[in-house]
This record gives C-alpha cells, structure tokens and sequence, in this order.
C-alpha cells in the first residue's frame, strides 16, 4: 500500500510506503508518473517535493503489479486543479493498463452519499443539484446546486436529512441556511441541529431501522434493524412520509376551499 | 374493482390463433374471463380498433447499475426531453436512458406492460430491484450475468454440471431473477487482463475452459432447471466484422441438446452478430447465412436489435466491445469490473443514416425479420438503448408491415449500403396477426409466461388497443398511421384497470416482477460451499448477497422443480 498525502495520516502509518506531496501539487505529481510510464525521461531531481528516484520506484511498482487500485478523495478532488486532477488521474489508469490490470475509485465518505447518488438518479436522471421548480428535473451544478443557492440567500427554508451543512459548507451559505426556517433530521445532534427551528430525531438505520446502503463502488448492502428505537423515534423514512401526506392533505384542502 | 368489457374491436390473439375477429372480452379481477357483469360494469367501445395483449418485451436495458451509471454519464441526454408532472403522475426525464418513472409511462403509453431487464450483475441486484420498485405499471424481471462468474466457469471446467445447476438455482433463488444470462462467454472475464475470446473455442485465461464448453455446460444446466426461457445468449465477437460466423458456431453447438420443436437457446440482439466482411471497409450483411440456419432449425429463437438513426447510449456487459465502441467514436466512456462476475462498458453514440456501416446495420435487423420466415422465431427490439431507444418501436412496426416505409428510409441512406441491401429484394410485409407475434404473442411464449401475450380465459387482462381499423388502413401504404397508432394506444389496460386513455396515463399502477424459484433436492448439502466460496472471492456476505423476498414492491415467483 502506498499512500500519498500532504501530510502522514493515521493510514500511511500502515502503509508500505508514504510519499509526502507538496499542497496543491498532486497535478504535477501525477503528471510526473504518467511520463515515467510512458517511458518520458525527467529532467528535474525533484516534483512537488519528491525526488524523481522515488517517482520512477513507484511507476515500477505500479507497472509490474497484477492489479492495481488508485483511490482518491476529497484531497484531490478540491485541491487547486480539481477537476483536472481527476482527469489526470484517470489518464494515468488509462496508460497504466497498456501493462497491467489498474483501476481506479473515488472515496466517497459521508455514510451513505453514494446511495443518495444513486437514487436521485434513477428518479430524476440526474445524480444531485435537482431542482423541480418547474414540474420536472433540472440540474445545472453552479445553479441548482445548494451551496450555490444559499450562497445567493434564495431560498425561504431549508430541510436538512442526515447532513451537516452548518459544520461543512462556506460560511455565507451556512449562515444563509440557518437564518431563514430550518428542518433537520437526523439520529444525532449536529452542528446544523443545535442551529435548527425544528429537529426531529430519527431512528439509526442498520440499528434501529432496516434500509439499503450504496458503498462507495455502488454495491447495494442491506442494513438490518436489530433493536427498536427510543419511544416515538421514527425512521427517516416515515417522518418524510408523515410530513409529505400532511403537506398533501393541506393542499387537498386549500383546492376544496378555493 | 368493477367488471370491464371491451366491446367490438378487431381482435389479434395470436396464441389462440385469433386474426382480425371482431370480438368482446370481459375482464374481472385483473384476468380475462368468460362473461363480465355487475351494476357498474364499465364499457370500453373499441368499435373500428385494433385489440392486443399488451407488449411484451423480452430485451430492454431499463434499470440497474450500469443504466443507473448511463444516467450519470450523460445529463446532455436529458436536458431536452422532460416529462413534466401531472395530477396521476410523476417527472422525469427521457431519451436514451429514461428514468424510472418515465419509462413506466412511456412503455405503457405503447400499449406495452411487461418488459424484461436482461443484465443484471448479480452482486448488484438489489439495486435491480429497487429500481422496478420504482418503474410504474410494466411488469418486470431481470436476468443475471451468469457466463462469467467464476463459480460457473470452475463448474464447467470439471464438468460439474449438477453441482453449477445448484448454483445457478441459487442465484435465481438470491437474486430474485428469471433467466440465465450469458454475454461474451469467457470474454468478460479475459477483459479483466485486457483480452478477448477470438472464437468459440478460445481458451479463458486463469480457467482451464472455452465459451463452446460455456453456452453447451450452461444450456444442460437450463434444461436440469426446468427454466421458463432459454438460455439467454449475447454471441462472443458481437460487434465485429465476421461474427456471423461464431454466432453460426454458438447456434450449432447446443444442437445435440435440442429437444424437440422447442426452444434451447435464444442468439440476443441478432443484427449485431450478422456481420460479414473482414474489416469495417469490408464489412457486408451476413443475415442470409443465419436466416438460413435459423429456417432449417427450431432449437433457437432471437430478437432483432434493430438500428435507429439517432443519438442514442450503449451499453452492456461486453466491456471488449464497448471498448471497440469507445475507440471508434471518440466519446466519453465508462469501463466496469464487477468483482468475480462480469464487466460493463458505456458509450454515447450516435448512428447516421450517411455512414456505411450503421446504414446496412440498420438494414441488417430487417433484413434477420424478414428472411427469417417464421414469426415465432425472431421478436422486435432495438436492445434498448443500444441500437436505438425503445420509444421509436412503432417506426420498426411500420418497417415491418410497409415496403414503402422501408424505402422512404433508403431514399436518404448512405449509397453504397442502400445498393448492397437485401432490402430492395424482399416483399414481405407483416401483417398485423405477425406483428402481435413479433410484439407479445412470441415473447411471452418464449419466456415462458402462461399468462401474457394472449387473450384467453384465464390470462391476464393487460391489453392494449389501437386507434386504426384494419378493414379501412392499409399498412402496406397508410404507414404513418400506423406508426401514429402505435405510438399513442387508444387505451392500455394493465391488470384489468384502464392506465392509459387516448395516450396518456390516467392511472398509475404498480407493476409485479416476476422470477424463478427454482425447488433442487440439494440446496442444504449445497449453502456451506457456497458460504466458503463467499468467504473466498466476495467482499460481501453470503447473507447480504441475497435479496429478500419482502425487498420486491410486487413479487411474482414462477416455481419450478429441477432435476437435481
Ligand atoms: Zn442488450
């Protein structure tokens, strides 16, 4: 196992080698290694603190091994080159398997995230950011997607579900989520909950109600209950359901006045 | 639920040999019955309409991982086809890689209402699952990936077919699916070290075992299970010139376990496996050579795969294929690994009626429709979405019944295929009795559901009907209408309830999924070998692979009694 970080973690403590990378440099790095893979001579001793003898180490390794895995996670995804970290990346997986079996995975982390992925696009078609404003799904990350929207201070209320913007996202969109009325559910007490209107704790699912997980390589897992849950507790699934039919039963009732 | 009766219409019920009669069928209680009646007997008047069962569709990608993975991929495919919500239903989107609840409605709007997913990974199936949870009104079911699995493929190499034929059951069993899925035997497998199966009898890498040995050791198995279908075959070498070929050689090498006039393997997606030519420069039509075994023998039945000139998303198991896909267009691409399974492969793509090749693929699944003479043997699909979205299925009636349809599309086809064509040397055109065939009655009977695709006392009442009345349209020359009939039925029923009225949802219902609970004598000698093989290759639990029965919204278990 080789782990490259800005810093030693907990699991390079584990790992058989550890590089430690220069912050905002892994686009260099990974460039590095795919021209080392291409057989590319480097005419520099060192890439984003590395000596270019380590780099050429690890593409030896990578190239002689049966099969490999790059996993990746926020580190690289939201570090300067974003996007084109990935992309660069998976390029280097790309030329990786002209000699070997290589692939490679996001780590997503956040519990269950991958699940809401999924689901949302089976729905909807599209994997987050939906908005149905206009009686169907759009997505334009940037526009429809909530950092952005409560960035801009548009909405009137927000309904949190098992997340914890307040402690996550920039300041002035978590500051915008908590001026305007705040719904939270969730099983634990969070930085967003200590900050909502209306809280309503939820059972534990996999402990206290039964439901399906996505792992991070969308393999679906079933999760068990296995004790019931504090008197009155409900599923996150039943308090949506219980909030959906009242707001339905509301609008029944305002078409019958009108 | 009150009594329906459906009065006057031009009957086509093909199972019961029904062409053309004017007739009336009473419905209760979701099934088709001898005489309706009650205080609110409802009265649908499909004077001057065509009835039929409801479509059945026996190949169509429409929900799992690797459509999910197709959504995801290509938000440019939906941005410019909504379905906006209405009272009765839900938003979505469209085009290639609809929605779940948008590929309910848009099937149903068709007049059909059962459709079959035939790919599922089955480490992944209870997404499988949760998606037809999700997809109003059809009927479902899905069919495991089963011709890579490495439980499988150590089976065959030692010939255990009993001891694979306990497997497999178990799969069904676990998975909740409906028929032995076999892609690129061999093949998926090899793509995990970047190779391929050249032929038939390639030897797969790290097994000591070819696709012949495969396909021959999976169809004993079908038969030991007493399967509803066939075996369900996607031929190595889909996709390149020269195919036809293997796809002959897989045909043949199940002969000797031909019983009968009755089915044993069933060649998925045909028009992909009919090609001829050495390279793509040379690439011809091979459709006479297996319409020509395919007349001289009854043990196989197939479905077209026809091409639609439109942009459209590919996807399937054969990751060696999808990467052929990827390189000739240049577009984005997924590549997949499902564990000791299979792989899968996605890739935008678009067919013009200006390019060559696409034009004589598009000529190659009718060309398969009409050679192949008996109706019963060949069925209407496009692979949804690979060789075109299923919502153009009324554009392939109309190829079917209408020469001058045919011809319309050639007019404007590229040069060199239009004269190559066989197209411009056939006259046949189906009637409506073949399409009913081609549409319900032939894939409800070759998977084996007794109660589809016929309109006989006992079946279930889903029928669709018509708005065109076939002693007035010729189909042959009036093949607009046709096509406008098709794409908007006058009414689907499903379940014995009215779900569809002049094309549009007036009710959503939910559909059932059906499998296949397969009884063997050995199933508990059989589960503390599976649990080490568990132990072994899987990084998921033997008990957390199974999809519990209360997971499926509407079950349907088809029991079966194996030999074993
Ligand atoms: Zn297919």
């Amino acid at each position: 196992m080789i782990v490259v970080d800005v810093r030693r973690t907990r699991t390079a403590d584990i790992a058989d080698y550890f590089l430690k990378v220069e912050p905002n440099k892994d686009y260099e790095v990974l460039e590095a290694l795919r021209a080392l893979v291409r057989d590319e001579e480097i005419d520099v001793d060192q890439v984003a603190g590395i000596p270019v003898k380590t780099l050429e180490d690890l593409a030896d390794i990578m190239m002689s091994c049966k099969f490999g895995v790059i996993f990746f996670g926020l580190g690289l995804t939201m570090s300067a080159g974003k996007l084109r970290n990935v992309d660069t990346a998976i390029s280097l997986v790309r030329d990786l398997n002209r000699y070997t079996k290589f692939m490679i995975m996001p780590m997503r982390g956040h519990f269950n995230v991958t699940g809401a992925n999924v689901v949302y696009s089976w729905q909807t078609g599209y994997p987050y950011a939906v908005d149905f404003s206009r009686g169907y799904p759009r997505y334009n990350p940037g526009e429809t997607s909530v950092v952005d929207i409560l960035a801009r201070g548009e909405s009137d209320a927000g309904l949190v579900v098992a997340s914890d913007p307040v402690a996550h996202f920039p300041k002035a969109a978590a500051e915008n989520l908590v001026k305007k009325p705040l719904i939270v559910v969730d099983p634990e007490p969070t930085a967003t909950s200590l900050l909502a209107d209306v809280v309503f704790p939820s059972a534990f699912v996999g402990l206290e109600a039964e439901g399906t997980a996505y792992r991070m390589d969308h393999v679906p897992l079933p999760l068990k209950k296995v004790v019931e849950p504090p008197n009155g507790c409900l599923s996150d699934v039943d308090v949506l359901q219980r909030i959906l039919d009242r707001v339905r039963k509301i609008r029944r009732e305002k078409v019958e006045a009108a | 639920m009150s009594d329906l009766l459906i009065k006057n219409g031009f009957v086509y019920d093909p199972l019961n040999k029904i062409d053309g009669e004017i007739m009336d069928l009473a419905i209760r209680n979701g099934k088709i019955v001898e005489k309706a009646e009650g205080n609110n007997l409802k009265i649908v008047d499909a004077s001057g309409m065509i009835v039929m069962p409801g479509g059945v569709d026996i190949h169509s990608h429409i929900a799992g991982a690797k459509v999910n993975a197709g959504r995801m991929l290509r938000p440019e495919d939906h941005f410019k086809d909504v379905e906006v919500k209405t009272e009765k239903t839900r938003s979505g989107v469209g085009r290639s890689i609809p929605s779940t609840f948008t590929t309910g409605y848009r099937y149903a709007r068709m007049g059909y209402t059962t459709v079959f997913d035939p790919a599922m990974p089955a480490l992944k199936a209870r997404h499988t699952h949760e998606e037809f949870n999700d997809t109003p009104i059809i009927d479902t079911a899905a069919y495991p990936l089963l011709g890579d699995s490495w439980f499988v493929l150590e089976c065959l190499a030692e010939d255990k077919i009993e001891e694979c034929a306990a497997y497999v059951a178990w799969t069904m069993n676990a998975t909740k699916g409906y028929v032995v899925k076999v892609v690129n035997p061999g093949g998926l497998e090899a793509w995990g070290f970047g190779r391929n199966m050249r032929n038939i009898d390639d030897t797969v890498p790290n097994f000591n075992i070819t696709p012949r040995e495969i396909v021959h050791g999976l169809c004993k198995v079908n038969e030991l299970l007493h399967m509803p279908h066939t075996i369900h075959v996607h031929t190595n070498n889909l996709g390149k010139p020269g195919n036809y070929v293997t796809t002959l050689e897989t045909m043949k090498c199940v002969e000797d376990l031909a019983r009968g006039d009755k089915p044993v393997i069933h060649i998925t997606h045909c028009q992909f496996s009919a090609f001829k030519g050495h390279d793509w420069r040379t690439f011809a039509s091979g459709s006479e050579e297996i319409a020509k075994y395919m007349n001289n023998h009854s043990h196989v039945t197939t479905d077209m795969g026809q091409v639609i000139f439109t942009n459209t998303t590919t996807m399937t198991a054969d990751g060696p294929f999808q990467f052929i896909l990827y390189q000739l267009s240049g577009n984005k691409w997924i590549n997949g690994d499902v564990e000791t399974e299979t792989s899968t492969g996605i890739v935008p793509f678009t067919y013009s009626r200006k390019s060559y090749v696409h034009a004589t693929q598009w000529s190659i699944g009718l060309e398969l429709a009409l050679l192949i003479k008996d109706p019963w043997k060949i069925y209407l699909t496009t692979d949804h979405p690979n060789a075109g979205p299923f919502i153009y299925y009324p554009r392939v009636i109309s190829w079917l019944t209408s020469r001058a349809a045919r011809e319309a599309v050639m007019k404007k086809m590229n040069r060199r295929a239009r004269e190559k064509s066989l197209l411009s040397s056939i006259d046949r055109e189906y009637t409506f009795y073949e399409v009913a065939i081609a549409t319900r009655a032939g894939q409800a009977r070759a998977l084996g559901l007794k109660n589809k695709g016929h309109l006989g006392v006992g079946a279930d009442a889903d029928l669709a009907i018509y708005n065109i009345n076939p002693t007035i349209v010729e189909p042959s020359k009036d093949f607009k209408l046709v096509r406008k009939a098709f794409k908007h039925a006058a009414y689907t029923v499903k379940g014995g309830e009215i779900v569809v009225k002049d094309g549009e949802i007036v009710k959503s219902v939910d559909g059932k999924t059906f499998w296949v609970e397969t009884e063997t004598s050995c199933a508990d000698e059989f589960a503390p070998r599976l649990k080490q093989v568990f132990e072994d290759y899987y990084t998921v639990k033997y008990e957390n692979y199974i999809v519990p029965e209360h997971h499926l919204a509407v079950s349907c278990p088809v029991h079966t009694k194996a030999e074993i």
